[in-house]
């Protein structure tokens, strides 16, 4: 057990002075990667309208089920990526901000009602909305410190939001529970009208 | 001691890479839907490539005719849908994706690299390749339940997102790097 020990504590000895001796070949500057990737973590986050499209996706999965609990959350992030390829090359979305909007309209209430829809219509209102905020996304982009750890920021960021909003959507399984999404659906849908009636006098 | 300093800087570049790092784990994942025969070829020729790759990138100069940083999106998207769309393509593309990731990411480490010793460079960079593969595969086969190939399809689904908007960015002029 001793000369184990003595072994590490040699190994140890060497490599720390190792390492303060190298010439790092870093990819990145991890200053401006962490100031990036927070920065991306924090887009969907910090926008209400985001979060709550986001969120309001998983939960519609999760009332939806098999295979659009699973289908949404891989679908989503590609879809929503395609728009902010669009955004980065400049290609304009007109009213961007209004079917931002009215993602939040719709999506808060499909969940208020629990509306099941086919699949394919399901992922085409989706995937609208997921161009739309994608497109967002991308036209920021350009911008940011780091646009790499950006761009892994927000799109975690995007899928943590909808594992939320499907772990929210298994409290479906409750009577309650299900009355409360149904509440929350309409909450969401009533802020998204908000924002559309914002929009509009905008 | 230079030697030691080069690499440790081989594997720290791997490391501190974002887009290398989603492309390996991206093939982790992808591979992780094949045999667990594969695994072991899969990270032998990630290795192998990736060491030919740091000679390739230091003495054919490939930074000058091909945009690595393009071409490592490129392959963050292909192994991302590939893995999201659990496609299973036979051993060949498999092995081709992570032989030209390998050299690729190679090539990107030998444009860091600078005046460090190459030959130890891409060792510890291949090194360091091998076991971001190896523990990606030892996580994602331990998702085995059914909501774990739902898992590892989703994150895969998020690399190709992230590899297609760097692609975009990489088409659109900027270089994506801070």
């Amino acid at each position: 057990m001793k000369s184990i020990q003595r072994r590490a504590e040699l190994v140890v000895a060497v490599l720390i002075p190792a390492t303060l001796v190298t010439e790092p070949a870093l990819a990145h500057s991890i200053g401006s990667s962490a100031v990036g990737f927070a920065g991306g973590f924090l887009h969907p986050v910090t926008g209400l309208d985001h979060m709550l499209a986001m969120v309001c996706v998983g939960i519609w999965g999760a009332e939806l089920g098999a295979p659009a609990i699973w289908l949404l959350p891989i679908a989503f992030p590609l879809i929503m990526a395609v728009g902010g390829a669009f955004g980065v090359v400049g290609v304009p979305l007109p009213a961007g901000e209004l079917l931002i909007a009215l993602s939040v309209v719709v999506l808060g209430t499909l969940v208020a009602l629990a509306r099941k829809l086919p699949i394919a219509a399901a992922l085409t209102i989706v995937g609208i909305f997921a161009i739309a905020h994608g497109h967002a996304h991308g036209v920021e982009l350009p911008g940011a410190t780091d646009t790499l750890a950006f761009t892994v920021g927000f799109v975690i960021a995007t899928g943590l939001l909808h594992l939320a909003g499907i772990a929210i959507g298994v409290l479906a399984r409750w009577p309650v529970g299900v009355f409360a999404i149904r509440v929350c659906g309409c909450g969401v849908a009533l802020t998204g009208c908000y924002f559309v009636l914002g929009y509009a006098g905008a | 001691m230079q030697g030691v300093g080069s690499f440790w800087s081989g594997v720290a570049h791997q490391l501190t890479s974002l887009d290398q790092l989603g492309f390996l784990l991206g093939l982790a994942i992808w591979t992780s839907f094949y045999d667990r025969r594969l695994d072991a070829r899969v990270i032998a020729t990630a290795f192998a490539a990736g060491l030919v790759g740091v000679w390739f990138g230091a003495y054919v100069d490939a930074a000058g005719w091909l945009n690595l940083a393009t071409a490592t999106a490129a392959l963050m998207t292909t192994v991302g849908l590939a893995g999201a769309a659990r496609l299973q393509l036979g051993m060949v593309p498999l092995l081709g994706l992570a032989l030209i990731g390998g050299l690729v990411g190679g090539a990107a480490g030998a444009e860091a690299g600078g005046r460090l010793s190459v030959a130890i460079f891409s060792l510890g960079g291949s090194i360091a390749t091998a076991s971001i593969l190896s523990y990606g595969l030892l996580a994602a086969r331990r998702l085995d339940a059914a909501w774990g190939g739902i898992a590892r399809r989703a994150g895969a689904s998020w690399i190709a997102a992230i590899g297609l908007m760097v692609l975009a960015l990489s088409l659109a002029g900027h270089s994506g790097r801070g």
